[in-house]
């Protein structure tokens, strides 16, 4: 097995997850509790990475990164070398790839929060941040810990926004999925059977987590 | 205690209104949909109306546009809701002391004191969720009461339990009125729960206030604006007790003028004086007392007025020192040759007396 690409990819997979709880867990509460008519752009926005060939993603995303891009030109300044092909892209791209599986969750197990306990909970004289992190927190913790568990699994087994914008640098941006890939190009069979085991095995019990989380009826 | 001038629409429906009260305790009583809960929700500050004066005791909490605005986290006003919204997640020892401060304020005296008041103490331990409906609503009231609020917002607390909760809690609250002395608003459309809590009461309707006054006045007020309606009580009256008839099985109520008004036995004492509620359609009238009655009262009146409404006829009656509704067919009005002036025996049973208390 290619551990160096497995530890590149929990890598990677733990940054994006931890990118995503840090920012996914505000915008989700403002998608939950904001009017529709001022969510709904954004929330469309958030679920296209579910519904968009990773191919095309991951086009823009080398294009925004790329040396002609103002985000691109800043990096290339300060680190002297292309944004392109390197870890940082990939943390950049995996969190925009992953950003539905983490937020969707999050955003239906906190609108399931029951609005007036909050009421409640501020007539009591909580303020907002009080009240969302003993209240709403603790009654949504299944569903943004089955977010977590979703968005780390997903930017685990991406494939084809990893390939556009990182390539295939070993130890940098060689993920597990494209040490696979590589695998069986190069008629690896053996091999591309153990990660290919690993992988399924791993995408497995990570569901049964978030399964065994979630209250029956309410899978996602 | 109170003062709020409020214009606030919520799609279709407008709340506007303009109150002032004393208190300590002030209810607000109307039908459903009428505006209260969204009242309470301005006062607590969870709505943020479009134009509002809100003072509550010596601070203003809101004044828009323009003007300061509290959050509700710092307005003290702990509102306390038909359902008991616990936290469903912490136990209700933790639910009682989640207001900031309440931690500490369950181990003093207050706190003792409130916790024997609402019978908490073996509640403690215990988790929320397996709780009783009635015992869920006195951990929520005590919860309210340990944040140690200004103004104690009580939403029909008692309105999802059945009636021999709903009375326990009104105790409750009678207790925290007079032990704690915690000054209230109170929503409610039980007529009976407002006469026994309420110093001063203002109804609303479609939004607006229609009556504002002492309870016992306001529930008496003329049909025309709608709260006899809501009440459903066409008669209210308020008297005092003569004497129980323990072997007749009836309480005689002083009406004055001689006149006395017979009700099942009670328990007041002598003296004391109770509200009771009559429907206008129970009390049937004719010329001359009949021989041979059950009804315990037969009383002579004299009739003020007579109103059509609708295939009705509402008639104003003089009995004793206080005035009866009854509510007649048109034919029976004409078959009796009602007019002003004319003299008629009121029939009523003791079991169409209600006691409001």
């Amino acid at each position: 097995m290619d551990w160096q690409a497995i530890t590149l990819t929990a890598k990677l997979a733990g940054i994006t997850t931890l990118i995503l709880a840090v920012f996914g867990v505000p915008l989700a509460w403002w998608l939950a509790r904001a009017r529709k008519r001022y969510t709904l752009v954004v929330d469309a926005l958030v679920g296209l990475p579910m519904v968009l060939p990773p191919t095309v993603l991951g086009f823009y995303v080398l294009v925004a990164l790329g040396p002609n891009s103002p985000l691109g030109s800043l990096y290339e300044g300060i680190a002297g070398h292309i944004l392109p092909f390197t870890f940082e892209s990939l943390v950049i791209a995996s969190v925009l790839y992953s950003l539905p599986f983490a937020v969707r969750p999050f955003t239906a197990a906190f609108a399931a929060v029951d609005g007036r306990l909050l009421d409640v909970s501020r007539s009591l004289g909580r303020g907002p941040l009080y009240t969302f992190t003993r209240v709403a927190l603790p009654l949504s913790a299944p569903g943004v810990v089955s977010g977590l568990v979703l968005a780390f699994v997903h930017t685990v087994g991406e494939f084809g926004v990893v390939l556009m914008v990182g390539g295939s640098i070993a130890g940098e941006t060689r993920t597990i999925s494209i040490s696979l890939y590589d695998d069986v190009q190069s008629l690896d069979y053996a091999r591309a059977h153990e990660t290919a085991a690993a992988l399924l095995a791993f995408s497995f019990v990570a569901l049964c987590v978030t399964y065994a989380l979630q209250p029956k009826g309410r899978q996602l | 205690m109170l003062e709020a001038r409020i214009v606030h629409k919520q799609g279709r429906f407008t709340l506007d209104v303009k109150l002032e009260s004393t208190g300590p305790v002030l209810g607000v009583f109307g039908a459903s949909g009428c505006g209260k809960s969204t009242l309470l929700h301005c006062i607590a500050g969870l709505i943020k109306p479009r134009e509002a004066r809100i003072d509550v005791r010596t601070r203003t909490v809101c004044n828009r546009p323009g003007g300061s605005w509290v959050p509700p986290e710092r307005r003290k006003c702990a509102l306390v809701t038909q359902e008991p919204l616990l936290f469903p997640h912490l136990s209700v020892r933790a639910n009682l002391a989640f207001a900031p401060g309440a931690g500490s304020e369950l181990e003093s005296d207050t706190g003792r004191k409130i916790v024997s008041v609402l019978r908490l103490e073996p509640l403690l331990e215990r988790g929320v969720n397996k709780l009783s409906g009635g015992e869920k609503q006195r951990v929520a009231l005590g919860r309210a009461l340990l944040s140690r609020p200004e103004l104690l917002l009580l939403d029909e607390p008692s309105s999802s339990l059945d009636a021999n909760l709903s009375r326990d809690v009104l105790s409750l609250l009678l207790r925290v009125k007079h032990d704690l002395k915690v000054p209230m608003v109170f929503v409610t459309h039980k007529a009976p729960e407002l006469l026994a809590l309420a110093d001063d009461c203002v109804v609303l309707d479609h939004g607006r206030v229609v009556a504002h006054g002492p309870p016992i006045e306001v529930l008496r007020k003329p049909r025309a604006i709608g709260v006899a309606n809501l009440v459903g009580v066409d008669n209210l009256l308020r008297l005092p007790v003569l004497r129980h008839d323990e072997e007749g099985g009836v309480t005689l109520l002083d009406l004055g003028n001689d006149r006395l008004l017979a009700s099942r036995l009670g328990a007041a004492p002598p003296g004391r004086s109770i509200n009771v509620g009559l429907y206008a359609d129970e009390v049937m009238l004719c010329l001359e007392k009949p021989p041979g009655l059950s009804a315990r009262n037969a009383l002579p009146c004299d009739v003020v007025s007579l109103e059509h409404i609708g295939h009705e006829v509402l008639v104003e009656l003089k009995a004793g020192l206080h005035s009866l509704r009854a509510k007649l067919t048109p034919a029976a009005a004409k078959e009796l040759q009602l007019q002003p002036g004319s003299h008629v025996v009121a029939l009523i049973k003791t079991a169409a007396i209600h006691v409001l208390e």
